[in-house]
């Protein structure tokens, strides 16, 4: 009895010693968010010094005109959004990778990235709006989109029982019809639309204002908590659908919440940066390496890692040419097909 | 008491019927009840049904309330299905599964989880297996953990599908007696899928027998597990015999 009780407690004890090292890691991959973010915003093609920045972020009238606009109207915003948006792919991404029980799955690799950015560009094109004080037409479009892909690509996985690879090609299907019937809507439209609509082709963070950052800021503060009153269900999942079933949890339900979610942060995201791959992929695993797999920690986590992951990208898109700012979908793809390539590769060896 | 009443069960997927108006015997608590049957017999199938996993004809009732069909009902009826399929390797450690699916469920305090819980793992005698990530343990183990994250709410009825295919000799017996040990202290009771008709006879109250989808025999295993049974039902010749123990040994001629 005696031995019972003391191994009850070293239970507890152990499992105790454990969250508190996750929430530890959490801490210190925000104070990471915070480094990245002053680093982000100390890069760029205008030379001001360190110390001027970081100077006029915290007394902005102590800058000249010059200098303070481009810190607080150009860098700020643009730094912002790669956080924000980073944390919604993130975000999104472990919520696919979980609910598909797909290691491979993200919003890109499985067309919702695509096919938001073809709601949004069948607005442009067929000059639809929505009426009202803010510019909604391009993000409900876009929401519409990748919800109509979450859904398919859900109804898919029943279909073919979760089988990863078939979900993969079914979701990289829904990418080329994407990308085929954005073709054919600039083929049709006139040039400005066309403009605009390679604008959401490559995932670009120099168009954001304070706005954008501010909407795409307050999707996330409301998806993330429910997002985390989930996370039980979502945890209890990854010990297999058959055994969340037996033991009465509405998986379906659970599934059709999280792609709805899944599909609010996407639109979030693509409607004002445009389609940024890996993010959403490569977060998720890195979050997992760090935090294990209760997504009490998980979620955030994953969140958190990919504003470090974009934030980081966004200072590399600076960086490389000097005085050029490259659109940071473009360096997020180059790096993201061989981290794909090797996910892909490590399947055989690693169940995630 | 009678735990569980399943009259006239009757399922079919499209035209093919599974389940032919099945009526078992009243299921007590405290009882063992073994599921056997050759491949496709229908006993996962029923199994689910009872679980209110699949909608089947017919009626059952779990402690004399009419059990909703179609819906699953473990959480709020005291009914836990575990499936053939093993928990899935992960990075998840064993007691964050059984926990998740603990809170999950939303019908237990989080300080009845934790207690819960760590008694899910001291029942099976697995508690050194609570901290260790999923993907670490052996099929066996994982299966164990199953039954334990089953234990968790303390169903009264059990539906337990081949729990023991990926244990070895001890842990087959093993499981069994906890399972025996557990309807008892709680009054609950389990029914069992089953391929090893020597460990049904061995450890099961009583046994089903199940042949295309019919009810063929039921009752204590020594009269149900017989030569003539055997044959009707899988086909080969065997022969059976008892043992002082009231065991049975079950040899398949060729």
């Amino acid at each position: 009895m005696d031995l019972k009780r003391h191994e009850d407690i070293s239970l507890d004890v152990a499992y105790r010693a454990i969250t508190a090292r996750r929430r530890a890691i959490l801490i210190a991959l925000a104070v990471g968010v915070m480094l990245a973010l002053v680093l982000d915003v100390a890069t760029g093609p205008s030379s001001l010094s360190f110390s001027t920045v970081v100077h006029g972020l915290f007394v902005p009238g102590a800058l000249a005109d010059g200098p303070r606009i481009i810190l607080w109207d150009v860098r700020l915003p643009d730094a912002l959004m790669a956080v924000v948006v980073g944390a919604a792919l993130g975000l999104a991404g472990i919520e696919m990778q979980t609910v598909l029980n797909n290691p491979l799955a993200s919003p890109f690799t499985l067309g919702l990235s695509s096919a938001a950015a073809l709601g949004a560009s069948a607005a442009i094109a067929l000059q639809l709006s929505i009426p009202g004080p803010f510019p909604l037409t391009a993000p409900v479009f876009a929401f519409l989109g990748a919800l109509s892909a979450g859904l398919a690509v859900l109804a898919f996985a029943r279909a073919y029982s979760n089988s990863v690879g078939a979900i993969i090609l079914f979701g990289i299907a829904l990418l080329f019809l994407g990308d085929a019937l954005i073709a054919v809507l600039q083929f049709v439209s006139s040039d400005e639309a066309v403009r605009q609509i390679v604008f959401w082709r490559l995932g670009d963070l120099t168009k954001a204002g304070w706005l954008e950052v501010a909407v795409v800021t307050i999707v996330c503060l409301l998806i993330l908590p429910l997002s985390l009153r989930a996370s039980s269900a979502l945890t209890a999942l990854r010990g297999g659908e058959d055994i969340a079933k037996g033991s009465g949890l509405a998986v379906a339900k659970i599934r059709r919440n999280s792609v709805i979610r899944i599909s609010i942060l996407t639109a979030a995201a693509v409607s004002f940066v445009g389609s940024i791959s890996f993010i959403g992929l490569v977060s998720p695993h890195i979050a997992r390496l760090m935090l294990g797999e209760d997504h009490r920690f998980l979620l955030p986590g994953a969140a958190i890692v990919g504003a470090v992951l974009l934030s980081l990208a966004s200072t590399l898109t600076k960086s490389i040419v000097p005085g050029l700012v490259i659109p940071v979908g473009i360096a997020t793809a180059l790096i993201g097909v061989p981290v794909f390539v090797v996910l892909i590769l490590s399947q055989r060896k690693i169940r995630v | 008491m009678t735990l569980l009443r399943a009259r006239q069960l009757s399922l079919s997927f499209g035209r093919h019927t599974v389940l032919h108006d099945i009526d078992l015997p009243d299921i007590g608590a405290g009882r063992v009840v073994g599921l056997i049957g050759p491949n496709g017999s229908g006993k996962s199938t029923l199994l689910r049904a009872l679980s209110g996993e699949l909608k089947a004809g017919g009626e059952i009732s779990i402690e004399g309330e009419a059990a909703t069909q179609g819906k699953y009902r473990s959480q709020t009826n005291g009914v836990f299905y575990l499936p053939q399929s093993l928990p899935q390797p992960s990075t998840l450690l064993a007691f964050e599964l059984l926990t998740a699916h603990a809170e999950a469920s939303g019908l237990l305090s989080k300080q009845n989880i934790a207690r819960r819980v760590r008694a899910a793992f001291d029942w099976l005698g697995i508690l050194d297996l609570a901290l260790r990530p999923m993907s670490e343990l052996s099929g066996g183990n994982r299966q164990l953990v199953g039954l334990a994250l089953a234990l968790v709410h303390r169903p009264r009825l059990l539906l337990l599908d081949e729990p023991t295919s990926a244990l070895d000799l001890v842990w087959q017996g093993r499981l069994l007696q906890s399972v025996k040990r557990y309807a008892a202290e709680y009054s609950g009771a389990a029914i069992v899928a089953l391929h090893d008709l020597s460990l049904a006879a061995r450890h099961c109250d009583e046994v089903l027998l199940l042949s295309q989808g019919r009810l063929i025999s039921s009752g204590v295993p020594s009269s149900v597990l017989n030569a003539n049974n055997i044959r009707d039902v899988y086909g080969v010749d065997a022969c059976v015999e008892q043992r002082a123990s009231g065991g049975l040994i079950i040899e398949v001629m060729d």
